[in-house]
């Protein structure tokens, strides 16, 4: 019975997570009530079994469409949708489960034997740390602008300025509102990168007309790697899975900002980044075994610190307490087989991922067989309503309707879209961090950076960054112009 | 003959790009002025200090950008990248722009339900669609599942429209 309801929570998560607008925090939230009649164990069971289905669910359509259904996949359409526009759609969602898993289950190993000492770690990072990361993070642009780096700089400098519109988290003061109240909230960058990828594509399709029409008839069949094909990611895995369980654990961050680092990573310590963006395996393997690996990290402080790590895991927190428990250092205590159901409960989700996510995919993937000139519509309702969905608001909507003409620009005129919507992401984490973290160093930049996790991270990340430079200038001198 | 290589590498994509988003940078830049300075909080480093950065780093790539192009276009007098021109493709994307426009600005007042067949209609024909059944099932089909999804499901508020629009989405939902 419990194993059945961990499989039911498995796919409703994977169903939730495919569709753009649904997502894993909403669905488990709507779950909650479902709970109340539920033994505490097996409601927090099907709580954390949707969990982790969902946060896998968001890359089938990131995959297929190139609309990610959940923000942490947003990285994995980089490459997963080429791959699959390259007619390898069942490879790419292939990879993209079985990474999800090992993420998942890494991430629940390590959960299961360092948590208390994983989350002190974390607690330890401060504003310099999480500066250090994002920057890490946002050297990415580097990498991803390919021989037009000048262009990627660009449009990553527009993304942190999209970044700051609002209302100053710090401050209270307005920033690029114009007076009116529909950017006070800021840009959302979910609605954003619908924009930019979904939008900008459907309005090229429409600009070719038919010529474009016959490339999306692609049967899709998805087909799981090989052990060979595996062991050649194994560093790619390993590494992401580390970094997605780390940057899990620290509160507030996220599985986002986590599949954004891992790919940085995974580009940076690759023999041939420049193949990152064109549909390659390690550009799928990377963030989706950042973010499912992330999932897990998050649950480190709710569970031993009793503070969520992420959105979904807030979510889990009023699951835990419409039962009487209040998750923390005295549930180990007192509830310890509560506990370790959870753990063993998460390690079957992630095993179940691996046929749940089939057979979701299978379904999503036969809508890749319908003419385009029937899906293109389909995708635009989809990505209205998913825009639509974050905040039940229309400027979210015009805002991926902007966003949609500018990926039109950028395709146009060959400038990278990547950039921007990693700019977007991480551009309020950078400055937030930067400036209250020169606050709590009054104003002492030495004493900012010089920290030793933090500077150790802002050391490596300006040393690859320069290599990065200087070895594109190397291999074509003019790299910086176009 | 060289005033008209300066001029086409004038016209030059990246060139007028580099152009536009140099002049919103240097707009925005005198907007930051109003977000108020270093001293008034507390020392720290104000609201205007990381778009300010951000703008100055932005208005030097453009610089920069420019003058590579233009630089290039005058060396090789040909450039790879691509210069602004307007052909009739340009006329299917101002129409599914447009079409886009319409819907957003209409679905508040049409409400979800009928105005999404509607747009999937013309959307479809505008890429080629001319099958009389898919043009016929598929929006409709789409709209229910969604509302029902959405609505009944989900508790999403889809936008219900004014007047009878309203009261033809309270039907559903």
């Amino acid at each position: 019975m419990i194993l059945l309801l961990i499989f039911g929570g498995v796919m409703a998560g994977v169903m939730l997570g495919a569709i753009p607008g649904l997502n894993s925090p909403m669905g488990t939230a709507l779950l909650i009530p479902f709970t109340f009649s539920m033994e505490p164990t097996s409601g927090l069971l099907l709580l954390t079994a949707v969990y982790c289905g969902g946060t896998f669910g968001g890359s089938i359509s990131a995959i297929l469409f190139n609309v990610p259904g959940a923000p942490e996949a947003s990285v994995t359409g980089f490459d997963g949708y080429p791959m699959a526009k390259s007619g390898k759609a069942g490879k790419a969602l292939g990879y993209a489960i079985m990474c999800s898993c090992l993420g998942g289950l890494f991430s629940v190993l390590v959960m299961q034997m360092v948590s208390p000492q994983l989350a002190k770690v974390a607690l330890s990072f401060s504003e310099a740390e999480y500066f250090a990361l994002a920057l890490a993070a946002l050297t990415l642009i580097a990498s991803l602008g390919g021989d037009k780096m000048l262009k990627a700089f660009m449009v990553g400098c527009v993304g942190l300025l999209v970044a700051t519109i609002g209302i100053d988290p710090m401050t209270s003061i307005e920033r690029f509102t114009f007076g009116g109240d529909a950017l006070m909230g800021g840009i959302n960058f979910i609605p954003a990168l619908i924009g930019a990828f979904a939008v900008g594509e459907i309005l090229m399709t429409a600009e070719a007309g038919l010529k474009k029409t016959g490339s999306a008839v692609i049967s899709v069949s998805t087909e799981l790697p090989s052990l060979v094909e595996m062991l050649r990611l194994k560093w790619t895995v390993l590494r992401s899975a580390v970094i997605g369980t780390l940057i899990g654990i620290l509160p507030g961050v996220g599985a986002t900002t986590a599949s954004f680092v891992g790919y940085s990573e995974a580009v940076r310590w690759s023999k041939h980044p420049e193949k990152f963006g064109t549909g390659i395996p390690e550009g799928i393997a990377a963030p989706e075994t950042c973010n499912n690996a992330a999932a897990g990290g998050a649950m480190v402080p709710l569970l031993t610190l009793g503070i969520p790590g992420s959105a979904t895991t807030a979510v889990i927190i009023g699951g835990f307490m419409v039962h009487g428990l209040q998750p923390g250092p005295m549930l180990f205590l007192n509830q310890p087989e509560l506990m370790y159901s959870i753990f063993i409960s998460m390690y079957v989700a992630n095993i179940f991922m691996l046929f749940s996510g089939m057979i979701v995919a299978k379904l999503f993937s036969n809508f890749r067989k319908i003419r385009y000139s029937i899906l293109g519509p389909c995708i635009f309702v989809f990505a209205t309503v998913g825009a639509f969905g974050i905040s039940n608001s229309m400027i979210d909507v015009w805002v991926m309707f902007a966003f949609g003409l500018i990926g039109y620009v950028m395709k146009k005129f060959d400038f990278p879209i990547a950039p921007l919507i990693i700019a977007l992401v991480l551009g309020e984490l950078a400055e937030i961090s930067l400036r209250r973290g020169m606050r709590m160093a009054d104003n002492n930049l030495s004493e900012f950076l010089f920290r030793p996790i933090g500077g150790t991270i802002l050391a490596l990340t300006v040393i690859t960054l320069l290599f990065t430079i200087y070895g594109k200038l190397k291999k074509k001198p003019d790299a910086l112009a176009a | 003959m060289k005033e008209r290589f300066v001029l086409k590498a004038l016209l030059k994509s990246d060139v007028i790009i580099s152009a536009i988003l140099f002049a919103a940078a240097l707009y925005l830049f005198f907007e930051t002025k109003a977000f108020g300075s270093l001293d008034v909080y507390g020392g720290g480093l104000g609201p205007e200090y990381w778009p300010q950065f951000i703008l100055v780093s932005l208005m030097a790539l453009c610089a920069g950008m420019a003058f590579n192009t233009i630089r290039t276009a005058l060396k090789d007098k040909d450039l790879k990248t691509p210069k602004l021109s307007f052909s009739t493709h340009n006329i299917r994307f101002i129409a599914a722009t447009s079409l886009i426009a319409v819907y957003l600005l209409l679905l508040p007042v049409v409400g979800f339900m009928v105005s999404t067949p509607v747009m999937m209609i013309a959307f479809m024909v505008l890429l080629g669609e001319r099958s009389k059944f898919w043009l016929s099932t598929i929006p409709f089909v789409l709209t229910l599942g969604i509302v029902l999804v959405f609505t009944k499901v989900m508790y999403v508020p889809l936008p219900r429209g004014m007047g009878i629009f309203l009261k033809i989405s309270h039907l559903l939902y």
